[in-house]
Formats: structure tokens, C-alpha cells, sequence
């Protein structure tokens, strides 16, 4: 019966995570929780198995669309070669469209784990891009206005979002009411390197008249805040540590937190909730904003009669309906927090499901995507396979994690994506995850619960 | 299932999925094409904006004015001038000729003695007149007064020749000739200019006003000597020449002399454009206008006008302006130096100018004729100076109140964007014309290669509607036309070809089926917006 109710649960969870999907995910290495101190990036509230980790430099990296790689870089029929083909990309596309890329490099991680909880020294350099796009830009890209005389194409969908920035930080996590619950959190130290980001509220449509083609352009909030941008696309007004100057120190700082719990709801299920980088970079140096005033301008041509030279006549006619500047004011931006959600059922003490949401609020939407997970742990390795979903428009990935703990030295590797390897075209997700720590103590924690049954496998 | 099976099974499945290795196949020896970019665009162009006066701005370049009237109707005019007349072309002076013998009435004989008679008399003489010219003084500019004095008698005479009608410029006095004849030198020549005088041929020997007039008077006195053999009929006899005199200045009355203006061709190049249909001008006026200095009045008479057309017909004028003289004012005496602008106007009530005009004459045949003091001209007092001048010049008014009824204009214009064409697969040009003119207009558009052959036609189509007319004449409001011209991918190959475009443009006036005359006001205007869906593909390649 307690079986029973188990499978209901797992298989209720599992249909809820297949409803919703988008975003992105390291689902894989967030499995590894306690074994890799690292996953404390994602969930604060883990605490490592081993006394004193110290993990040696590594990085992960993560690139998803709604789109495959084979949309991407599509194919005719009978044709060997590549082409980037928009009508592919349109016919592949979905209402609303996100490419994401990260890349997370850990310089350093430094663990310390207690009786009731455990201390982290940390810095990581991180990137990312996202990126959102409506159906009606790829339309537009693909085949113009004229499917759309008379109508209104809609670009407020369009946002990007790049982030650049290091951040240095300490963690603590402890546990309460007789270690049922944990609570983490992280403080870090961040300072803001690049950056490039579409305005808050930012929109445009574009009206075809019907009679005459003449363009309504409506443009709100269009502004592009940019930092440090200039500093790599004009070096040469700059003197040559210029960069490496700004990317050590500058005024673009702040203080961001990760938060997170964990707790043992029964002794077979635990839910947890994660809550990472909080906080918001005021950009002040090397700051660009390049506005365009909002504004309803009509494109109705030029007056063709005495006309000499018609391209330029045409540009400047369209850059007089618009009033655009560069301005250097300081700006805000929320780093991209991200939310993980989780409720594991331990099968066995070494054996569990887990049902993860994690929601990416880089563009401050509730947009998850879902993953079902299954580890098992044996005496020197825990391995998991997971199956992740983030929506109708994007395949079912199998992932895979695996840690061991061999003497002190600590190979892991993780990945939503295992069999992107295998005609890779067909894959609109691939991340990796892989990385050397050295841990010292880890038998010290273990109970005897923990202990390799080798009958049992 | 137990738990041992099923992580069995996921066991299984992972090192399956592991095992699958690596399938890079579609990356295998494939490069990326050159992109190649297909959409559809559908985007404004511009616009065209005409005016009435920019509609026919066409024929400013063939002389023709645009500009409007005091209804703000638009007027075509037309202005050239025809000849100009000097002092010369109306008035020569003749030479003239006066001569007169005075007998002494002596009868000496050798009478052994010295006597001495004394004589004067004054002449009156007339300037011959060849057109009833009757001259009360003349000022001359060149020209000779050339006098001989003759004697027939036997002793010295001393003579003084008085002429009282050439007054010296300079000391106000009159011609004065003296000197002394002798038998051995019985004849004397005298010579003058006669730039250094003024005529006065305004008085008579008695002070009376008179025209036309020379006084003369002669005095000699006659010196018989001792042996001197005089008769009764001996006598002093003197002549004066007005040789080639030429006029700075002429009062008094010229006459009545013709002038006719030489057989003008006007040449009308501004109907040229037009090669079929027609256009009817309601109220053209062909003005002549006279810019007259001489003091006198003229009569003119237009001895032939008739228009020429396209196809070599003549249309003659006909109407009361043809057969009654018009006149032509000239300033008054106390206004010399100045002119007189007289207009003779030639319209609809006086001629048959719509006709003329209405048949878009490539030229027009101009004959006209002048009179002065004309009989049925006020009498006026004439003078005409030398820097006198008659001027006439045509002014051509044509308001734009018309009915146009299928006039056609052809034209070639450049076309020079075939290399852009390349990368358009398909194109529809759609035209669209607001238009607040009562004129509909059709368009063919020919493409001619370089050789000037024809190598894609758009046929005709309407491109603009003509816009109803209300009571007021003017038009209630604009009329909206739309015309899509599509241009497949095989048109467009052919317009790759072409260089030039044939325009062709008929045009019609509202209701021109029922002869009615519209009115083209200057404010009204036709806009014709420009817009295209185009497939177009661009390739990184090129």
C-alpha cells in the first residue's frame, strides 16, 4: 500500500511536470546535491557529505532554444550543406521563444562542514544570454510584412538579456527540528562586468496599412542598456589595461543572495525550495543607454517628385520620425534569479524520485520546466538518469549525473542532454557539467543506513 | 516490479543511452550555403504631389507661363513679341527744294555815273507734303542746307539772305547769308549742316500760324558803277536745298501713313506633347499688345490671323476683331518720352479665338496693319521723335476652363533602375491617387530596350478618376483610385532589359461626353501614392 501510494504520487507529479515546461535547467547537476559542494549554487540549503572540500577550478556550460539544432541549421532535401534558413526557424517556432546560454566557471570552492550544518567560501566567473522572441519576429524574418497587410505585427515579445559579471561569496546552511529542516544561504559579492539588456516595458508593433503599405511604427521603453560593451567594441579609445582594469574592479557592485530549504516532510519524502541570485546590479561604469523616444510615427515614403538620390532620401526621411540618443545614466537591473523546486521520494535509503520545477525570472515570468529524476547511491558512486521536459515545442531530454568519491578526490559530471552526442541536430538543449573536488572526511557523516548493501545491487 | 528490477532496468537504460555513442553524420562533410534571404515586403515608396500648375509645368519648357487669375483659375499664357517699330519705319523727310528770281527793275546804261539801289523782299514757300504731313517745326539731326545766290546784274550786289524758319540751336537766331555778288563772280554756294538748326514751319511771312512754312527774306542792295549796263528784267536770284535731312524731333501733324507688320509665324510648341484626343479652351484671349511712343494715334487692322493645326489645317479668324480696326494710343505731347500700353484683346465675343486655340495650332499666322491718325481715332497733335518706338508683342491667355476629351500625351522618360531589379523575384506596384482635379487619366507605361524596342507593356488602366463638379465650379471632393500593376518574375527579367519607359496619358474632363467646360482651380491637387509588395531574395553570395 505504501508502495502504491508512492507510484500515485511519483506518476501525479511526473503528468504535472509534462503540463508546463520552457526555461532552463542544470536539472542533472542539481541531482547531485549533497555529493558535489558546488550544487550549493543551486540549492543553498545542501550540505556536503564531506568535512572540508575544496574543489578545483571548473565550469559548466548550457545552451537551450525552442528550437533544434537541425532548425537552426537546416537542410534541404538532397542537399549536403547547411543553409540558416528563416522559414525553417519560423515552422519551428512556438507564440513565444527563448534561446538561453550560460556558462558558470567555479575558481574556487571551499567547504567546511559541522555537526549541524556547513560553511562555503566561493567565486565564480558567470555569463549569460537570454533571449525572447514573439512568433511574429521570426514571421516577419522569415517572410516579411505581406502575409501581414492590415495587420499588426507584435515585437513587444522581443527581450534580451546578457549578463556578465564575478561574484565572490560565503554560504552557511544549518539544520533544525532534529534535522528535518534545513535552511541555506549564500551572500556574494558581485561585480558587474558586461551587460546588454532591452528596457523594462519595452515594446514595438509594426502596422501595415492595407491600402497604401505605409508602416505604423509604436515604440515604448525603447531603450538598450549596455555596460562595458564599449570598452570591447572601442579598445582602441581606451589604453590597453583599460579592460582588464574594469573587469577586476569597478563601481558596478553589489550584494546578491541565494536562499533555500530543505525538508523532511516523512521519511520518504522530502520537498525542498531554492531561491538564487537575488539582487540587483546598479550599473554606474562604462554605462551606454541608446534610446529612441516613445513614439507613433507613420512610414508613408518620400516625396519622389525632384528626387536625385532616393536611398538616402529614404533614410534620412525615416531617421527624422525618430528621435534617438545615446545617454550614459546609471541604470538597475535584477539578476536573473532562478527558483528550484523539488520533492524527492526515497524508494530505498538509496534509491529516490525526485520531480523538480525550476523557473528561470530573467524576464520576470513564471515559465517552468520540469524534470523527473532517479538516483541511486552505492558505496563510492551515486548515479541518476533524468528525464526533463520544457514543453510541446522541445523534445524529451534524458539526462544523466554521476559522482564518485574515490579517497579524497571526487570526479563529477552532469548533463540534461546525454544523448546529445548522438546526432546532435535532432537536440535543442545541451549542457554539461564536470568537475575535481577534493574532500577530506566523508566517512565521518555517514550512517550506517549509508552503508554499501553489495547483496542488494 | 521490484526495486532491484527497476534499477536494474535504469541501469540498463543509462549505459544503453551511453553505449549509443556518437552519431555526427549530419555534420559530415557539410559547409553552410551562402544565406539566402526571401521575404515578402510590403512597403510605402512615396508619394507624387502635383499641383495644377506642376501638371502642365511640361509646357513651361515650350514658353508657356502658369500661373492663375483673379478667380484663381489656372492661365496658361504664352508671350512673344513681334516686331518693333521705329521713327524711320513711319516718317523720311524729303528733300526739299525753294527757289526764287527777283528782277532788279533797273535800267542803267552807262551812265557815266555811280548809283546805288537799295532792295528787300520777303518769300514764303511750302514743304512739299507727300502724306498730308504738315510740320510745325522740325528739330534735325542731319542733313544739309545747301544755298545759291545768283546775279544777273552788271554791278556788285551786296545781298543778305534772311532764312526765318532755321533757327540756330545755339543763338536762337535765324539762318542769316550774306556776301557780294559781282559780274566777274555772279554766283555763290553756301553750305550747312542742319543739325545746328530747328525748322520752324509755323508761321507765315505775316506771324500767323501757319504749318509747313519757310520765310525768307532777301536784301541786296545793288551798286551801279559809272558804266554799268543794267536792264529792267536783270535781276538776284538765290535757291535753297534741304538735302537729306534726317530728324531728331517732328511736331505739327504726320499724316495718315500705313505700316505693316511683316508676316509673323507663332510658333506653339506647347501643344506638341499632345498628340490625340481633344482640348477646348472656353475663354482664351489673344491679346496684342502695343507699347506705343510716337505722338500719334494708330489704327490696326488685322489683316490675317489664322491658326495652323497639327495636321496642317488652317483655321482663318473670323469675328468682328478681324474686320474692325482697333486703336492704338499714343502719349500727348506734354508726356514725351513716355508710352502708351494698349491692349487689343481678341476673345470669345470678338473672335472665333476657341476655335483657333482649341485646335492646338502648332503655329499661328499673324498679319497686322497700321494707320496713323486713323480717321475714326480722336484728333490728336503729332509728334515723333526719333527714339520713338512702336512695340508689338502677343500675349496668349488660356484660363484652364477646358473640356478635355481623350487628349493623349506621350512621353519617354529614363529608365535607369534595371540593376536593382535582380534580386526581385515578384513585384505588384500599387498606385494610388487621391485627385481633387476634374481630370481622369489613363496610363500605359511601354518599356523600350536600348534599341527603342518595346520589351514589357503595362496596357492601359485608369490611374485617376476625374473628380465630380459641383454648382460652384469647383469640385465636392477628391476622387481615390487604386491600381495594382503586378510584374511576375519573368516581367521582371524583362524589365532588366529596358531603359526607357514610354508614358502614355489619356486624359478626360468630368462630363467632357456632354461638352462641358471644367474649371482647374490653383489650389486643387492629385497625389499619387506609391507602394510595393515585392519577393525579393538576397543572397550573402552577391
Amino acid at each position: 500500500m505504501k508502495a502504491m501510494k508512492k507510484l500515485l504520487l511519483t506518476t501525479a507529479l511526473l503528468v504535472f511536470a509534462i503540463q508546463f515546461s520552457y526555461s532552463q535547467a542544470y536539472f542533472s547537476y542539481f541531482q547531485l546535491r549533497e555529493l558535489v559542494p558546488q550544487t550549493q549554487s543551486l540549492q543553498p540549503a545542501f550540505i556536503p557529505k564531506g568535512t572540508f572540500t575544496f574543489g578545483l577550478p571548473t565550469a559548466g556550460f548550457l545552451a537551450q532554444s525552442d528550437f533544434k539544432l537541425r532548425d537552426l541549421i537546416s537542410k534541404q532535401s538532397g542537399d549536403v550543406n547547411f543553409e540558416v534558413n528563416f522559414d525553417v526557424m519560423l515552422a519551428a517556432s512556438a507564440e513565444i521563444n527563448t534561446i538561453s546560454t550560460d556558462v558558470t566557471a567555479n575558481l574556487f570552492h571551499v567547504g567546511y562542514k559541522t555537526k549541524n550544518g556547513a560553511y562555503s567560501l566561493f567565486a565564480n566567473a558567470r555569463a549569460s544570454i537570454d533571449l525572447r522572441y514573439g512568433k511574429d519576429l521570426m514571421e516577419f524574418l522569415a517572410n516579411g510584412n505581406s502575409n501581414r497587410i492590415g495587420a499588426e505585427i507584435n515585437l513587444s515579445d522581443t527581450r534580451i538579456f546578457a549578463n556578465t559579471y564575478h561574484e565572490i561569496g560565503i554560504g552557511h546552511a544549518h539544520k533544525f527540528l532534529e534535522d528535518r529542516l534545513t535552511v541555506g544561504a549564500r551572500v556574494k559579492m558581485i561585480t558587474g562586468l558586461f551587460h546588454a539588456s532591452t528596457a523594462e516595458g519595452a515594446s514595438g508593433t509594426l502596422y501595415t496599412n492595407e491600402i497604401d503599405n505605409s508602416w505604423r511604427v509604436s515604440l515604448q521603453n525603447a531603450t538598450i542598456n549596455t555596460a562595458g560593451l564599449d570598452l570591447l567594441m572601442n579598445s582602441d579609445d581606451y589604453e590597453s589595461n583599460a579592460t582588464s582594469s574594469y573587469a577586476m574592479s569597478n563601481q558596478n557592485k553589489t550584494v546578491a543572495f541565494d536562499l533555500g530549504a530543505k525538508f523532511k516532510v516523512l521519511d520518504w519524502l522530502t520537498v525542498e525550495a531554492a531561491m538564487n541570485d537575488i539582487g540587483t546590479i546598479n550599473w554606474k561604469e562604462q554605462v551606454r543607454n541608446y534610446n529612441t523616444a516613445d513614439t507613433t510615427v507613420t512610414i508613408s515614403g518620400i516625396q519622389l517628385r525632384g528626387l536625385e538620390n532616393s536611398s538616402d532620401s529614404f533614410k534620412d526621411s525615416i531617421q527624422n520620425k525618430f528621435r534617438s540618443n545615446e545617454t550614459q545614466k546609471e541604470f538597475s537591473t535584477s539578476l536573473p534569479m532562478k527558483t528550484y523546486l523539488a520533492a524527492s521520494l526515497f524508494l530505498t535509503s538509496r534509491d529516490k524520485f525526485t520531480v523538480i520545477a525550476f523557473n528561470n525570472h530573467v524576464f520576470k515570468e513564471i515559465d517552468p520546466s520540469f524534470a523527473v529524476a532517479y538516483n541511486h547511491t552505492v558505496n563510492k558512486f551515486t548515479f541518476g538518469v533524468l528525464g526533463s521536459y520544457r514543453g510541446p515545442q522541445n523534445e524529451v531530454n534524458l539526462g544523466l549525473n554521476l559522482a564518485t568519491d574515490i579517497g579524497p578526490m571526487q570526479l563529477y559530471l552532469a548533463t540534461d542532454n546525454m544523448l546529445i552526442s548522438n546526432k546532435p541536430e535532432q537536440y535543442s538543449k545541451m549542457d554539461f557539467r564536470f568537475g575535481l573536488n577534493l574532500m577530506f572526511g566523508y566517512k565521518k557523516w555517514s550512517s550506517k543506513s549509508d552503508a554499501v548493501d553489495l547483496d542488494s545491487l | 516490479m521490484s526495486i532491484k528490477r527497476i534499477r536494474s532496468f535504469l541501469l540498463a537504460v543509462s549505459a544503453t543511452a551511453l553505449l549509443v555513442g556518437c552519431n555526427f553524420e549530419y555534420f559530415a562533410d557539410a559547409e553552410l550555403n551562402d544565406f539566402v534571404w526571401t521575404p515578402s515586403l510590403a512597403i510605402p515608396i512615396g508619394e507624387l504631389s502635383y499641383t495644377v500648375e506642376d501638371l502642365f509645368g511640361e509646357l513651361s519648357g515650350a514658353g508657356v507661363d502658369i500661373g492663375q487669375n483673379s478667380d484663381d483659375v489656372v492661365m496658361l499664357t504664352y508671350e512673344a513679341q513681334l516686331q518693333s517699330q521705329t521713327a524711320t519705319g513711319f516718317l523720311t523727310l524729303a528733300d526739299q527744294t525753294f527757289a526764287q528770281e527777283v528782277d532788279a527793275g533797273l535800267n542803267v546804261n552807262t551812265q557815266g555815273f555811280s548809283a546805288q539801289f537799295d532792295y528787300n523782299e520777303v518769300f514764303e514757300f511750302d514743304l512739299a507734303a507727300t502724306q498730308n504731313e504738315a510740320f510745325d517745326s522740325v528739330r534735325f539731326s542731319g542733313g544739309s542746307i545747301d544755298i545759291m545766290m545768283n546775279s544777273e546784274i552788271d554791278a556788285e550786289v551786296n545781298y543778305t539772305l534772311t532764312l526765318s524758319s532755321l533757327i540756330d540751336i545755339d543763338t536762337r537766331l535765324p539762318l542769316v547769308v550774306s556776301g557780294t555778288l559781282t559780274p566777274a563772280n555772279a554766283n555763290v554756294n553756301l553750305s550747312d549742316a542742319l543739325s545746328k538748326y530747328v525748322g520752324d514751319f509755323s508761321k507765315d511771312k505775316n506771324g500767323n500760324v501757319v504749318r509747313n512754312k519757310i520765310v525768307v527774306k532777301l536784301d541786296y542792295q545793288v551798286r551801279a558803277s559809272g558804266n554799268s549796263v543794267i536792264q529792267a528784267t536783270d535781276g538776284v536770284s538765290f535757291s535753297m536745298s534741304l538735302i537729306s535731312p534726317k530728324f531728331d524731333l517732328v511736331y505739327g501733324f504726320i499724316g495718315s501713313r500705313s505700316l505693316d507688320i511683316n508676316f509673323e509665324l507663332l510658333n506653339l510648341d506647347f501643344f506638341d506633347s499632345f498628340k490625340e484626343g481633344s482640348i477646348s479652351f472656353a475663354e482664351p484671349s489673344f491679346n496684342f499688345v502695343f507699347d506705343n511712343s510716337f505722338g500719334f494715334p494708330l489704327g490696326v487692322n488685322f489683316n490675317q490671323i489664322a491658326a495652323i493645326t497639327q495636321k496642317g489645317q488652317i483655321i482663318p479668324l473670323t469675328g468682328s476683331a478681324a474686320t474692325t480696326p482697333g486703336i492704338v494710343n499714343g502719349p500727348l505731347v506734354g508726356a514725351i518720352g513716355t508710352s502708351v500700353n494698349t491692349v487689343l484683346k481678341l476673345n470669345s465675343t470678338n473672335s472665333n479665338i476657341p476655335e483657333l486655340i482649341s485646335s492646338m495650332p502648332k503655329k499661328v499666322i499673324i498679319e497686322v496693319n497700321t494707320e496713323t491718325n486713323p480717321a475714326s481715332a480722336p484728333a490728336q497733335y503729332n509728334f515723333i521723335g526719333a527714339s520713338n518706338e512702336l512695340s508689338i508683342g502677343v500675349l496668349l491667355e488660356m484660363p484652364m476652363i477646358v473640356n478635355i476629351n481623350g487628349l493623349v500625351s506621350r512621353q519617354n522618360v529614363a529608365f535607369d533602375i534595371a540593376g536593382d531589379l535582380e534580386q526581385a523575384k515578384k513585384l505588384t506596384l500599387r498606385l494610388i491617387a487621391e485627385n481633387e482635379l476634374p481630370l481622369g487619366g489613363e496610363i500605359e507605361l511601354v518599356f523600350k530596350d536600348v534599341n527603342g524596342d518595346a520589351v514589357f507593356t503595362v496596357s492601359q488602366r485608369a490611374l485617376f478618376e476625374g473628380a465630380p463638379v459641383g454648382s460652384d465650379g469647383r469640385t465636392t471632393g477628391p476622387t481615390t483610385n487604386v491600381v495594382d500593376i503586378n510584374f511576375l518574375d519573368a516581367d521582371i527579367r524583362l524589365l532588366e532589359n529596358a531603359t526607357s519607359i514610354d508614358v502614355v496619358t489619356r486624359l478626360t474632363t468630368t462630363d467632357a461626353s456632354s461638352n462641358q467646360a471644367v474649371k482647374f482651380f490653383s489650389d486643387y491637387s492629385l497625389k499619387i501614392k506609391l507602394a510595393a509588395q515585392a519577393d525579393i531574395e538576397l543572397n550573402t553570395k552577391n
